[in-house]
Formats: structure tokens, C-alpha cells, sequence
């Protein structure tokens, strides 16, 4: 049983150099509590970022500690490091660097994320003192957990474990019933790492303070898992084979089997290894979540529950946030931009181009960021409340036939169905789905699900062109919408998407929990940072442009920032592309600018039009009034009497080309700029062809 | 028989995975395990099926539910299973074991 000198003995000549603080990974499976553990941990000094060369998104924070004094009372004082215990011999403040990884069963990853996971522990087991990993153990499903506990240990990284889910009652868990205290000794004891018991989700989290000492002593000394098989000579290079990992696995699942039954039997209980046919299990304890599962997961009533919780996300991110994006729009716009003007004119600079400048370019840009927060806020509320409810994993269950034909992931339901209210908060609830292939198949197609924004043009337009069949025309048009979506995911999956294929769907299902408020609102602190930081400056820089490009003269006699369109940059560009959408009936300069102003965003696209008509823009776009008018006269010139047809068309491009320029950043901030410039190219090719085929044919009608 | 076929409330030992290498082997990684005895906890829609193993649950699709063999466990299960294998009203406790 003593193999103490085998395994990763060479870490220890680093002992005498470890520095007092490096890298605390935190590595578990999916639901494992690892999220709630770091912001117990982290607080609010946290950040969202991607993982490097990766569209992999990880949470890294600063674990902050004062001294190693008595282990705090709460885990409030313990990451704020006022709890100062002085006249110890380290009453030093470290600040350790925490990231916490993917969840994944193993580090014999399949997935991009779980290849970060793998990486990243790999990394820490290569460069001895540069950290620890703390492998976050489920208490209740304790052989799978050792598994992944083995993995990690075998690389070679010092090892912690932490114990969670020890307050969730699951009547059948073999160790469900130990004390956890009891069950952290013997862990300990079999093991020879430190196990520490957590407790993270109540008011005041236990154990962080046995955690920090653990890590500590681990870092000064680390030793390794007991007994554990060595890895094979060849298990170091990279190039690993099937076979390999399965003999590999089969040595782990052996030694998985003997901790388990050794837990088993000096805790006095059973492992269903040990039940025969004779002895059949005992009691069929239904748990709370089997009974809450009997209604969530029925056969008929789920999939009605599942609908009822994707519409009640698509109205949060419309209904209940509109009146916040009106709120912050008008202050943006009200006081707010009459303070800067009021300010530049103390100084003498108001009406000028600076005024422009920065009240209708910079403000305008920010107000546009400003005014996505709420949505996005609320979005990743919602997303983070049924992920730590655990209903996102049976959402993904329940909807797994519906997705089945796209290859995707029944979560990947979520944000199409989100985008048809905004594509933006749609785009961020991409992150449930597991696979980075899937997010960026199912980011790819979210722009193609028509948004409300778009619906405004369509309003206008039905109104003044098919004023008896408008409703109709609406409804076609997000029937199109949806047939864009399934055609754009059969071509993908034919051809870029290939390796996407429909798998196996076999999933834990996580005891259901009721989410806690303080790590949920510290999580969405942290990634609305990263959507501002990522995204806000490419929406920002991009409103700039358009506004230089409208405030430059090209023509007339007039002032930088008081000109008309026609005679601006942006009016030249608009010419310029005019004859473009001539074989699409709308190649006049109105619908040009229109179009390029809908790249920025598809809400002014009305006011675009209003604008360079020259009229009002009327409070109520259903009656177009002498708007209409206009609109008729000018479609009807471009498309030689078929303008009934080139509305038609210039619909159809509405609704397939980029929906806005946050859209693109957001896209560009979560899968890179190629795919995101490729998505662009696609849309506008795709959008193009339709236009010119619905008015081909149209106008033949 | 399938795990498909094992009715609700059922316990059975699962024999075999007629699975690729890669996805038995993530199966066995997550917990499901030749020998392993299931808790068949639920049928949900489209064919799914809800199974316990050791305290974990797990949501399988239904084309993966028939490709994994299964042997009920008990004399109750046995008769339950080999007479009335479409009876979904028999109650859990109906078929207990021990």
C-alpha cells in the first residue's frame, strides 16, 4: 500500500524555491459547486476572459489573504482579508492568482473546453512551484470524482481536494449519508492529500480557511496520491492514441475501484459494486429532484415547461429590459448630452464639430453600449439562475430532438429562440452550450434569427407597400427567418460543420439547488465587464466612423459636421454602392444609405429613411403618411414599376444581412474575427442573392 | 434486454454498452459502468430515459437507451418487467426488492 516515493517525487526539489504564491487551478466536473468555491473565494476581484488562442472563456480572480491567522470565521472576511490574525509567523498578504477551469469528467478531453482544462493542469504539473490545483470532489458522486482526481495527479501537479455538495440529500449516494467530516478524514487518510470539507453556499462559507492552509502546506510540500498507478512510459508525449487511453483509463478505473471500496468500507456502507442479484438494492428513495423531475422531465408536461421557460427568458430580454434601455436612452441623450453641451459652451465650443463630435458620435456610441447592459445584464442573470438550478442540463434533455437535425445541443434552443428578441443577449447565452464547436455553429446562426429591431422596417415597409396583406407579410417574413435559420444550419453542418455530428446524449443531471444571489451577481458583474471591455469599444469606434463619415463634405459649400447626407462621405459611399441592389429593384440612393446605416443598427434604418426624405419621422411607422409616399416613388423608379416586388426584396436583405455593428463585436469578442468577417461576407452574399431572387421573381409575378 | 425496454421504477444491472471505444469509455468516465446497477427513475418525452447509478442521475436519448443492455435485478422486477413491461402505473415501491 506504501508507494509514497513513486509518482511525481521529482516536484519536491522544488519545495526549497516555491514562491508564497502562484496559480491555484480549480479543476471538477460540470455542476460540481467549482463556480460558487471561486467566488466565495475571489469575491469581487474577478474578471472573464478567454482562454489564450481560444474562444474558451474562463473566470480568473485574485485570492487574497492576510496572514495564515486562524482560519475566519466567514469566507466574507477570509476573501476581503479583513480578518487579520497577527503575531503569527507568516502574517504576510499574499494574493494568490485563481482561474477556474471548465468542468469536465477528464482530462482525456474531446472538447475544446475541456482541452483548456487539460492544458492548463498539464502546464502547472511541467513548471514544479508555479502552483496548485485544487480538484473540487462531489461527495455524492464519489467514484467519478476520484477518476478525474486520479487524472490529475498522475500529471504530476500538487493536488488539494476540496469536498462539495455535502448539503445536497441524495438518499441513494453510497457516501451521501457520512458525516463530512468523517468522510474528508478517510479521504485524507486513503489518500495522503489534504481534503478539505467546503461549504460555499450559505451566508457564510466554511472550510475556505482549511482550504488556504492546505494549499499552503501543499505548496511548501508537495506530496503525492497515494498508491496511484503510474503513468505508462509514453503517457508524456503528446501523440496519444485510443488504445493507449483506454489501457490508461482501465489502471485509473482500477485504482478508482479499490479507494472507493476502501471509503465504502471503513465508512460501513455498500457500493453497488458489491450488490448481487441476490441482494437487490434497497429502497427506492425518490429524492427531491427526482420529484420535482417528475414533472419538469414528464413526458407531455415538459416540453411545454421547456417552452414556458424559453419564452419567459425571450420576454425578459425584451419586455422587462425595454424600459431600462428607454431610461438609459433618454438620459444618455437628455440630460446627459445637454450637460456636454452646456459644458462645451462655457468654453466657447458649442454647435461646432467638436460639439458633433463628441455629442453625436463618442455619446451617441457609448449610449449605444450603455443601452445593451441592461439586456445583457439580464440575460446572464436568467442564464446563470436555471444553470445553478440545474434546469439548463434538462432543458438540454428535453429539447435534445428538437436540435438533433442541426447536430446541436438541445441547449443551443435557448439563444435561437432568445435572438428572435435581440441577438446580442442571444449571442450570450451561447456560453451554456459546452462544446465551442456548437457555440460557434450556433453563434453563426443567431444573426439570421430576426431580431424586433428589424421588425420596425418591416413594419414601415409592409405598411406602405402591402397595406391589406401587412400582417402577413410580417408573419412571412420571420417564416423565412426560421427556414434562413434551419437551411443556413443543414448547409454549415454539410459543409464547414462536418465534424459537428448528432452524439450519444448522455448527461448528469445536477440536483436541483435554489441559486444564490451574491456569486450570481458577481458573475454577471464580471462578464457584463468583459462585454463592455470586448465588444463596447468596437461599437464605440465604429459610431465614430459613421458620424466622420457623415460630418465630411464632399460636396457644396458646407461647415465639417453640418451636412446634408447627400453631400457627405457616407452620402458618396451610398452612391457608390447604389447600382449594387439594381438587380434587386431598390438601387436608389435612399435605400443605400438606409442599408449601410442598418449595419450600425437596424433600429435607425426607419429614421435613415425619414432622414434623407427630409421628413419628420413619423411617430407611428404603420402610418407612413407622405414617407410612404416617398418610399413608394423612389422603389417603384429603381425597379421600373415593381415596387411591390423591391420591397419585398429589400425585406428579405433586411432580415439576412448583419443585424448591427454590436452584434459583429460580440461576435468578434467570442469566436475571433475570422469566423466573425466570414459570417459577415456570408450574410451579405446570402442576402443579397435572396433579394435579387424574391425580386426576379416578383416582378415576373 | 435495453434499457429502453426496463420499465419506470425498474432496477437492473447494466451488462453492456454497444457503444463506440471513445463514447463507452466517457460513459464509464461520468459513472455508467458495465455492472453498475441503474434506477430506471423516469421515461420522459421523445423516448429519454432518467436512470440513477450510485446517487447520480442521468439523462440518456433514446437511440443511446437501446444500445445499452440491461438485466433486471430482484425476483418483483423480474415478473414485473417479463409481464406487464408497458405498465407504467405500478408504483416504485411495488418493486422493491428486498
Amino acid at each position: 500500500m506504501s508507494c509514497h516515493e513513486t509518482g511525481p517525487g521529482l516536484v519536491r526539489g522544488a519545495v526549497a524555491t516555491a514562491p508564497p504564491s502562484g496559480r491555484v487551478l480549480l479543476v471538477g466536473a460540470p455542476n460540481v459547486g467549482k463556480s460558487t468555491l471561486f467566488n466565495a473565494l475571489t469575491g469581487a476581484r474577478q474578471r472573464t476572459v478567454n482562454a489564450p488562442g481560444t474562444t474558451v472563456e474562463l473566470a480568473t480572480g485574485t485570492w487574497h489573504v492576510v496572514g495564515t491567522g486562524q482560519s475566519a470565521s466567514t469566507g466574507q472576511s477570509v476573501s476581503t482579508g479583513q480578518s487579520v490574525s497577527t503575531g503569527t509567523a507568516h502574517a504576510t498578504t499574499r494574493s494568490r492568482t485563481l482561474v477556474d477551469l471548465p468542468g469536465t469528467y477528464s482530462l482525456l478531453a474531446r472538447l475544446a473546453d475541456e482541452q483548456v482544462t487539460a492544458d492548463a493542469v498539464l502546464e502547472l504539473a511541467r513548471t514544479p512551484g508555479s502552483g496548485v490545483a485544487v480538484v473540487v470532489l462531489d461527495a455524492s458522486a464519489l467514484t467519478r470524482s476520484l477518476y478525474l482526481l486520479a487524472q490529475v495527479a498522475r500529471t504530476g501537479a500538487p493536488v488539494v481536494v476540496g469536498l462539495t455538495m455535502l448539503d445536497v440529500v441524495v438518499p441513494d449516494s453510497p457516501t451521501g449519508a457520512a458525516p463530512p467530516e468523517v468522510l474528508a478524514d478517510v479521504l485524507a487518510d486513503i489518500l495522503g492529500v489534504p481534503v478539505v470539507p467546503l461549504s460555499c453556499r450559505d451566508r457564510s462559507p466554511r472550510g475556505l480557511g482549511a482550504l488556504r492552509e492546505a494549499v499552503d502546506a501543499v505548496t511548501a510540500n508537495p506530496r503525492p496520491v497515494r498508491d496511484l498507478p503510474l503513468p505508462s512510459c509514453c503517457a508524456e508525449t503528446d501523440v496519444t492514441d485510443l488504445a493507449t487511453d483506454l489501457a490508461q483509463a482501465e489502471l485509473t478505473f482500477a485504482w478508482v475501484e479499490r479507494v472507493a471500496a476502501e471509503v465504502a468500507a471503513r465508512l460501513g456502507v455498500a457500493t453497488d459494486a458489491q450488490e448481487s442479484v441476490d441482494a437487490p438494492p434497497g429502497p427506492a428513495t425518490s429524492s427531491f429532484s427526482d420529484r420535482v423531475d417528475g414533472v419538469l422531465l414528464h413526458p407531455w408536461a415538459g416540453i411545454p415547461i421547456f417552452l414556458a421557460v424559453v419564452w419567459l427568458l425571450f420576454e425578459l430580454t425584451t419586455a422587462l429590459a425595454a424600459p431600462l434601455v428607454n431610461l438609459i436612452d433618454g438620459i444618455v441623450h437628455g440630460p446627459v448630452a445637454e450637460a456636454v453641451t452646456w459644458a462645451l459652451g462655457t468654453v466657447g465650443l458649442d454647435g461646432g464639430w467638436l460639439h458633433g463630435l463628441l455629442v453625436d458620435g463618442l455619446l451617441a456610441g457609448v449610449g449605444t453600449v450603455l443601452t445593451f447592459l441592461p439586456v445583457m445584464a439580464v440575460m446572464f442573470l436568467a442564464l446563470g439562475v436555471l444553470e445553478d438550478s440545474g434546469y439548463l442540463a434538462r432543458a438540454a434533455f428535453v429539447a435534445d430532438r428538437a436540435m438533433r437535425s442541426l447536430g446541436l445541443d438541445g441547449r443551443a434552443l435557448l439563444p435561437l429562440v432568445v435572438g428572435f428578441g435581440c441577438n446580442l443577449p442571444a449571442l450570450a447565452a451561447t456560453r451554456t452550450l459546452p462544446n465551442a464547436r456548437h457555440r460557434l455553429l450556433t453563434g453563426l446562426l443567431i444573426p439570421l434569427t430576426s431580431c424586433s429591431a428589424r421588425l420596425t422596417v418591416y413594419v414601415l415597409l409592409a405598411g406602405a407597400f402591402f397595406p391589406r396583406y401587412a400582417g402577413t407579410a410580417i408573419f412571412l417574413m420571420y417564416v423565412a427567418s426560421v427556414a434562413l435559420v434551419l437551411g443556413g444550419g443543414l448547409l454549415l453542418r454539410r459543409t464547414a460543420f462536418r465534424d459537428v455530428r448528432p452524439e450519444p446524449l448522455v448527461l448528469v443531471l445536477p440536483a436541483y439547488q435554489r441559486p444564490r444571489l451574491r456569486p450570481l451577481a458577481l458573475t454577471v458583474r464580471s462578464r457584463v465587464g468583459a462585454f463592455v471591455a470586448g465588444a463596447g469599444k468596437i461599437i464605440v469606434a465604429t459610431m465614430l466612423v459613421v458620424w466622420v463619415l457623415m460630418a465630411i463634405p464632399v460636396a457644396g459649400q458646407h461647415a465639417v459636421g453640418d451636412v446634408p447626407v447627400a453631400d457627405s462621405a457616407y452620402g458618396r459611399v451610398a452612391s457608390a454602392i447604389t447600382p449594387i441592389f439594381s438587380p434587386a429593384g431598390f438601387g436608389n440612393d435612399h435605400a443605400s444609405a438606409a442599408l449601410i446605416t442598418g449595419f450600425v443598427a437596424k433600429e435607425v434604418v426607419v429614421g435613415s429613411f425619414a432622414q434623407s426624405y427630409a421628413v419628420a419621422e413619423p411617430g407611428d411607422a404603420a402610418r407612413a403618411g407622405s414617407l410612404g409616399d416617398r418610399l413608394r416613388e423612389s422603389f417603384a423608379t429603381s425597379s421600373g414599376g415593381h415596387g411591390a416586388a423591391a420591397a419585398a426584396a429589400f425585406l428579405v436583405f433586411v432580415l439576412a444581412y448583419t443585424p448591427c455593428v454590436a452584434t459583429l463585436a460580440e461576435q468578434r469578442r467570442l469566436f475571433g474575427w475570422r469566423p466573425t468577417l466570414g459570417a459577415v461576407s456570408a450574410q451579405l452574399v446570402t442576402a443579397w442573392l435572396l433579394a435579387v431572387l424574391v425580386f426576379q421573381i416578383g416582378s415576373r409575378l | 434486454m435495453t434499457l429502453r425496454d426496463a420499465p419506470e421504477g425498474a432496477h437492473v444491472r447494466l451488462t453492456g454498452l454497444r457503444l463506440s471505444d471513445e463514447v463507452t469509455l466517457r460513459l464509464r468516465e461520468m459513472g455508467l459502468r458495465p455492472g453498475a446497477v441503474a434506477r430506471v427513475v423516469q421515461h420522459a418525452a421523445f423516448g429519454g430515459r432518467v436512470v440513477a447509478v450510485a446517487g447520480s442521475r442521468y439523462a440518456i436519448d433514446t437511440q443511446t437507451a437501446a444500445l445499452i443492455d440491461v438485466e433486471p435485478i430482484g425476483s418483483h422486477d423480474a415478473r414485473a418487467i417479463a409481464g406487464t413491461a408497458g405498465d407504467r402505473t405500478a408504483p416504485a415501491s411495488a418493486v422493491v426488492g428486498r
